[in-house]
């Protein structure tokens, strides 16, 4: 027994779910590559309090 | 539970404990524990930024609260998310570029290295124990769910798999498995609603029944009567999230491992969006324990475990099992994520500033992998003792701590942004008396928390004042108004840093104002970095004007429209999620098209 509020708020959830298996695991891909294979990008510097 | 269910849950387990070592890789220097070498892009920082905000405490004692008050207790999360968006576009830009690590860290820019120090001691403590009251929650939902009662056995096991995950990967580990975690949490919720809601007869029936047995309140977004979650609790709500948004350390530390301001606000507002849905998947199956189990409880923290332990083993076997892992991994997410931040916070804001030399990237990561045990230890310390004194003894530190956050929040956001006179003489003042003022009057009023504490005078006093207080709560009432006793104490410590600050500034001599460029340096966008950053804190695009203005503009028609819905307004409650949606949609715009 499904009723739209409840259709809604899962189609949401699953909508979220597919999108998330996705795109952060490509992300992390590409920074697993990077910092692997090249040096990260040089470290910022801190922003001291001036005397 | 049955064999299945301990499989999955036990594999999962080892899956966490284990995932620190596959991303030390990564680990080269302390700024890849701190903040992930500040590479994160904007999904995977909202990934971690929801996994860090959604705690076990979500599921079983927001879905408790619905079972027992409604629904409108959503509006933590929803103001949570507005907060969220705000703190993305007019605050984190600010803090991101100036490459802090912590709060504490912009104190020292702002004020001075000693309220850095007092400030990063103090937040170590308040989130240790707050660590040990969600290893806590956690440890008596597990020994409910699962009938295996050992206590300090479930302690034992989410401890050690905590702290070895974020030990060893520091942010990166947290980022990742953070990520993980999220899709796990995910997939219980999807389980479990359409189960709960099935069981209970599907939602119109649900809405049917309570409006039918005298729980119409149930079904309120906002009530205008006076009840512990009417209207007066939105604004409340919306007051804590400001602050929780724009100081809380485990939320702010992960955006500031973006790779640049703009990525921040985009993780940040697109974590708001993410989270708002996401609330449904405990408000409705409390709704639904609330048909199924009418009046069960007096304790609404056990209906969800209740709920979940009659009603999936029903459909299944194995899908207690996963929907306990989500529930799991709601726990270790904030754990660990609270684990790392306190790790950050002693390392950086104490350890390294007590030395008198610098020490080495090696020594560094020594020390914070040194901290996270300690952390863990400490949090366990506080779980067990808290093993004894029960829940009475969680809500006494979550008030606490919720009381000592507000001043913190009065001088870093409020006068260190917004104000350029407060020195460091006001805002340690304001801090340490606005804390002492809130704890002295929780204490004041709830005479229990000082009762085993203090000398029997400070106690006899303590109750004739909450006598008094209650009198005069009472009187006020009869004639229409309202006063929370409990909040008086938060309202005290927030009121009293506000005003002692500017006084105490006022008083004592400006700080030069070379000492606190790098802060008003910081709306702008940064250019000598070698960093793409674009973003403006005050946009000078007409599009991001227009955002702006969807943003402020919503925000100011949601707090009039929860004043309407006070006194029955009809449409109150439509205004207040269209509003919360023009600001959500105002933070997209503002972020992904200026």
């Amino acid at each position: 027994m499904f009723d739209w509020m409840t259709l809604c708020v899962e189609i949401a959830g699953i909508i979220i779910f597919c999108f998330w298996v996705y795109v952060p695991i490509q992300e992390f891909r590409d920074i697993y590559k990077r910092m692997t294979k090249h040096p990260a990008h040089p470290p910022e510097q801190d922003k001291q309090p001036k005397p | 539970m049955t064999h299945v269910d301990y499989f999955i849950v036990a594999a999962f387990l080892i899956t966490l404990a284990t995932a620190g070592i596959a991303v030390a890789k990564l680990i080269h220097e302390a700024d890849d524990i701190f903040v992930a070498g500040r590479e994160l892009t904007p999904f995977i920082l909202c990934a971690t930024i929801t996994a860090t905000n959604i705690s076990i405490y979500h599921f079983v004692g927001f879905g408790g609260v619905a079972y027992a008050h409604g629904v409108s207790i959503i509006w933590l999360n929803w103001t949570g998310s507005m907060a969220l968006v705000l703190s993305g576009l007019f605050v984190l830009p600010v803090l991101r570029r100036l490459r802090i690590r912590s709060i504490p860290e912009m104190l020292e820019i702002r004020y001075s290295l000693a309220l850095r120090v007092l400030v990063g001691l103090f937040w170590s403590i308040r989130l240790g124990v707050y660590l040990g009251i969600i290893l806590y929650v956690g440890a008596t939902a597990a020994v409910g769910i699962t009938h295996w009662d050992n206590y300090n056995g479930w302690l034992l096991i989410f401890s050690f798999v905590a702290v070895m995950y974020s030990s060893i990967g520091g942010a990166w580990a947290v980022a990742i498995m953070d990520s993980v975690q999220f899709l796990v949490m995910l997939l219980g919720a999807l389980i479990t609603l359409p189960i709960a809601v099935h069981f209970a007869g599907g939602m119109p029936a649900i809405i049917h029944w309570l409006r039918t047995h005298n729980q119409a309140t149930h079904t309120q977004f906002i009530i205008p009567s006076f009840e512990q979650y009417d209207w007066l609790f939105v604004y409340s709500a919306m007051l804590l999230s400001i602050k929780w948004g724009t100081i809380d350390q485990s939320i702010l530390q992960r955006a500031f491992g973006s790779r640049d301001p703009r990525s921040g606000a985009k993780g940040m507002v697109l974590a708001a969006i993410i989270t708002a849905p996401f609330a449904f998947f405990w408000i409705l199956p409390g709704l639904a324990a609330s048909k199924l189990y009418p009046g069960q409880f007096s304790n609404p923290d056990n209906a969800i475990p209740f709920l979940l332990t009659n009603v999936l083993p029903h459909v299944a076997r194995g899908l207690l099992g996963i929907v306990l892992c989500g529930l799991v991994a709601a726990q270790i997410s904030v754990i660990t994520a609270d684990i790392n931040s306190v790790a950050t916070l002693l390392t950086s804001d104490v350890y390294r500033k007590l030395r008198r030399t610098e020490p080495d990237q090696q020594e560094l990561l020594r020390a914070v992998r040194i901290a996270s045990v300690i952390c863990g230890v400490f949090m366990l310390a506080v779980a067990v003792l808290l093993g004894h004194t029960g829940s009475g003894a969680v809500k006494a530190n979550l008030t606490v701590v919720s009381i000592l956050d507000l001043p913190l929040f009065v001088v870093t956001i409020i006068y260190g942004i917004f104000w350029k006179r407060t020195n460091w003489q006001g805002a340690t003042a304001g801090f340490v008396v606005g804390a002492l003022v809130g704890v002295f009057t929780y204490g004041f009023i709830s005479p229990d928390f000082f009762g085993q504490h203090f000398a029997p005078c400070v106690v006899h006093f303590s109750r004739g004042l909450a006598r008094q207080m209650t009198h005069w709560h009472d009187v006020l009432m009869a004639h229409g108004f309202q006063v929370r006793l409990q909040s008086s104490a938060t309202v005290a410590s927030f009121l009293t840093a506000l005003i002692v600050t500017p006084i105490a500034s006022l008083l004592t001599r400006p700080t030069p104002p070379e000492r606190t460029r790098a802060i008003w340096e910081s709306f702008k966008p940064d250019v000598g970095q070698g960093v793409h950053d674009s973003f403006r804190v005050f946009p000078e695009t007409a599009v991001g004007r227009f955002a702006v203005s969807l943003v402020l503009g919503g925000f100011v028609c949601f707090l009039g429209s929860v004043a309407w819905g006070a006194r029955s307004g009809m449409y109150a409650t439509t205004i207040a999620i269209v509003s919360m949606l023009v600001v959500f949609a105002g933070g997209m715009i503002r972020v992904y098209v200026d």
